[in-house]
């Protein structure tokens, strides 16, 4: 009973209203599949591993979205904007100063630098009393603008320091993470990298849900169910709103990070038009008001898209759009938190009937 | 502070808002309200005009510390749009709105709910998808800390006699206990005043008698309001004093008796506008 208690305790700051799994049976599932997760390398090599990072890093993109899209109702197209500067901060700064301690520090300066955009942006847009779908065109405009500029880079003129931007070829052989102390290093990729992201993303995830049942995360609902009354209680909806983004952009920025790292690689095809309605696709099919609902759909999309393309076909774009379409018109609130609803009722009905051996229908 | 004091302040204010300020509206030099007053809130020549109409002329109104003040009139008196440039949702065209001593016209809505001013809207308008619990967490949360933030709440809830519907969605809740939701809200916040827009529109006999009491609770705690409404026999169980709007402009001001008696005022209900 002491250990059971004590883990329920433990539970708590990541429990309440605005997420669902609030129970010991919900903790105890995600504890064996963390633990799953982490074995994953161990039984399926570093190349699987690998693979399976690129889904994890991803599903931090899907949570920067779901909190600023579904906890306070701002649709963003922008989120791969961040997740692209930042990745193209990382590749210029720590191949122009290529150490290991500068690609250590690549990591946090990179994510401030897509923070800092985010901030700028977001203030221009909510302070500037944009609204709704005007929030949404904007921040599609500016990733279709980032996409067209930096494809045309092509030229010599746009080199920073030693490194060109490459135009629409991107820029290869972006080093991988390292860590280093004193004189031993640990570059990540392979297993380590797949760790490194899987715990970074359990961070992030527990983070969040500690946030968004918190006094701010009330406050973000709020903000998203109606903004007028919730200046009539005193709070700033602006800041509020700037503050999500700014978070939205930070996250977005080290899913950035991750992604360049990964594949050592970053092209404006990350700021596509493409790329920018995916991350939409994982939360509205996994569930807006979610964060759960966003990693599991981002990671089965991800997957399955993977394997589409792995096999050659074209239509992988064609099935997850149909996928789409069909989460808005069978299950609007999302797959996952349909799912939880399904699963509480079939426990309530398995709880209850012992206690009433009459059977009284409901 | 003497009364020395506030005559020296009120001597420069006027020095300083006989000048046009930054929103380009000329502020008329009065400073009534604040520290040496009984004054909480008054309105100088507050104007709107809503292109060629103009929905509130050059209106001074004003309320005292701890007063019920009714705003009665005929459709389209500007009753609403003055509580709402009162609550910033819109902004004045001219004049000036001085709250406990400083001009608030040109502050946010959430500012001026900083300073005390809170709102009860026309509609209902509680946050239907959460809880009656969250509902009121939303406002408590304002002024409470996480230590006793729960008993707060409940206390809240207990004021307003929801609190066994702590859990259902607000958007559940009947038409009455949505408006005590939304009072209780606004009171939770601790303000000095409380702007209602007809609080009793839509509600059953008993729901009325109840928001009655709440109000004069309030009142009695020592809020001063300013409540919207047209049901003459409900303003005159709770208020102080009346003024009645017509074509933007105060037209009466008086006891409920005096209005009630007044042959102008049964005029420009009765038609003829």
């Amino acid at each position: 009973m002491g250990i059971g208690d004590t883990f329920d305790r433990l539970c708590r700051p990541f429990e309440g209203p605005n997420t669902i799994g609030n129970t010991r049976r919900f903790w105890i599932g995600f504890v064996v599949v963390v633990l799953a997760l982490l074995g994953y390398p161990i039984g399926f090599g570093g190349y699987a591993a690998s693979s399976a990072a690129l889904y994890l890093l991803y599903a931090i993109l899907g949570l920067s979205l779901s909190i600023i899209w579904g906890y306070t109702g701002i649709l963003s197209f922008g989120q791969v904007v961040f997740f692209g500067i930042a990745g193209y901060s990382f590749a210029l700064i720590s191949m122009n100063l290529s150490s290991t301690l500068t690609t250590m520090l690549a990591l946090p300066i990179s994510v401030a630098v897509a923070t800092i955009a985010s901030l700028v942006l977001g203030y221009f847009m909510f302070y500037g009393e944009v609204r709704d779908v005007y929030v949404t065109i904007l921040t599609l405009v500016v990733s279709i603008v980032m996409n067209t500029f930096m494809a045309q880079t092509a030229g010599s003129e746009w080199t920073v320091g030693s490194v060109a931007l490459g135009g629409f070829n991107g820029i290869p052989a972006i080093p991988s993470l390292t860590f280093s102390v004193g004189d031993a290093s640990v570059v990540l990729d392979g297993s380590s990298f797949y760790w490194f992201t899987l715990i970074a993303l359990l961070v992030v995830y527990l983070g969040l849900r500690a946030l968004v049942n918190g006094r701010f995360g009330y406050t973000m609902v709020a903000t998203r169910e109606d903004e007028d009354r919730t200046e009539m209680l005193g709070y700033d909806v602006r800041r509020i709103k700037l503050l999500v983004f700014g978070l939205g952009g930070a996250l977005a920025g080290f899913a950035g990070v991750l992604y360049a790292t990964w594949g050592n690689y970053v092209s404006p095809s990350v700021f596509g038009i493409t790329f920018a309605s995916i991350p939409v696709v994982w939360v509205a099919v996994g569930g807006r008001r979610s964060l759960l609902g966003a990693v599991v759909a981002t990671v089965v999309i991800e997957w399955f898209r993977q394997q589409l393309s792995a096999t050659g076909s074209q239509y992988a774009m064609v099935i997850v759009g149909a996928v789409l379409l069909l989460a808005i018109l069978f299950v609007p609130e999302g797959v996952i938190p349909r799912l939880n609803v399904a699963l509480l009722n079939v426990r309530d009905r398995s709880e209850t009937t012992p206690d009433s051996p009459d059977g009284t229908p409901e | 502070m003497t009364a020395t004091d506030t005559a020296t302040d009120t001597d420069s204010t006027e020095e300083s808002q006989t000048a046009l300020d930054a929103a380009g509206r000329q502020s008329p030099p009065v400073a009534a309200t604040g520290p040496g007053t009984d004054t909480l809130l008054q309105t100088s020549g507050l104007t709107k005009r809503f292109g060629g109409f103009t929905a509130i002329d050059n209106v001074d109104f004003s309320v005292d510390e701890g007063q019920l003040r009714c705003l009665i009139g005929p459709n389209g008196a500007g009753k609403s749009t003055l509580l709402k440039l009162i609550t910033g949702r819109h902004d004045a065209t001219s004049g000036a709105i001085y709250y406990d001593g400083e001009d608030i016209a040109d502050l946010r809505p959430n500012d001026r709910v900083d300073l005390g001013i809170g709102m009860k809207f026309q509609v209902p308008s509680v946050f239907d998808e959460l809880t009656a619990y969250e509902n009121m967490r939303l406002s408590v949360q304002r002024t409470h800390g996480d230590d006793n933030l729960d008993e707060a709440i409940l206390d809240g809830l207990k004021r307003i006699d929801l609190a066994e519907r702590a859990t259902t969605p607000a958007g559940e809740l009947s038409h009455g206990q949505q408006g005590r939701l939304e009072i209780g809200m606004a009171a939770a916040l601790e303000p000095d005043l409380l702007l209602l827009d007809e609080p009793v529109a839509g509600l059953s006999l008993e729901e009325r008698r109840e928001v009655a009491d709440l109000v004069t609770e309030l009142n009695g705690d020592g809020i001063a309001f300013i409540v919207i409404e047209h049901d003459i026999d409900f303003v005159a169980e709770i208020a102080d004093e009346v003024t009645v709007l017509h074509g933007g402009q105060v037209f009466r001001e008086g006891s409920i008796e005096d209005i009630r008696a007044d042959d102008e005022v049964r005029r420009i209900y009765l038609g003829g506008e």
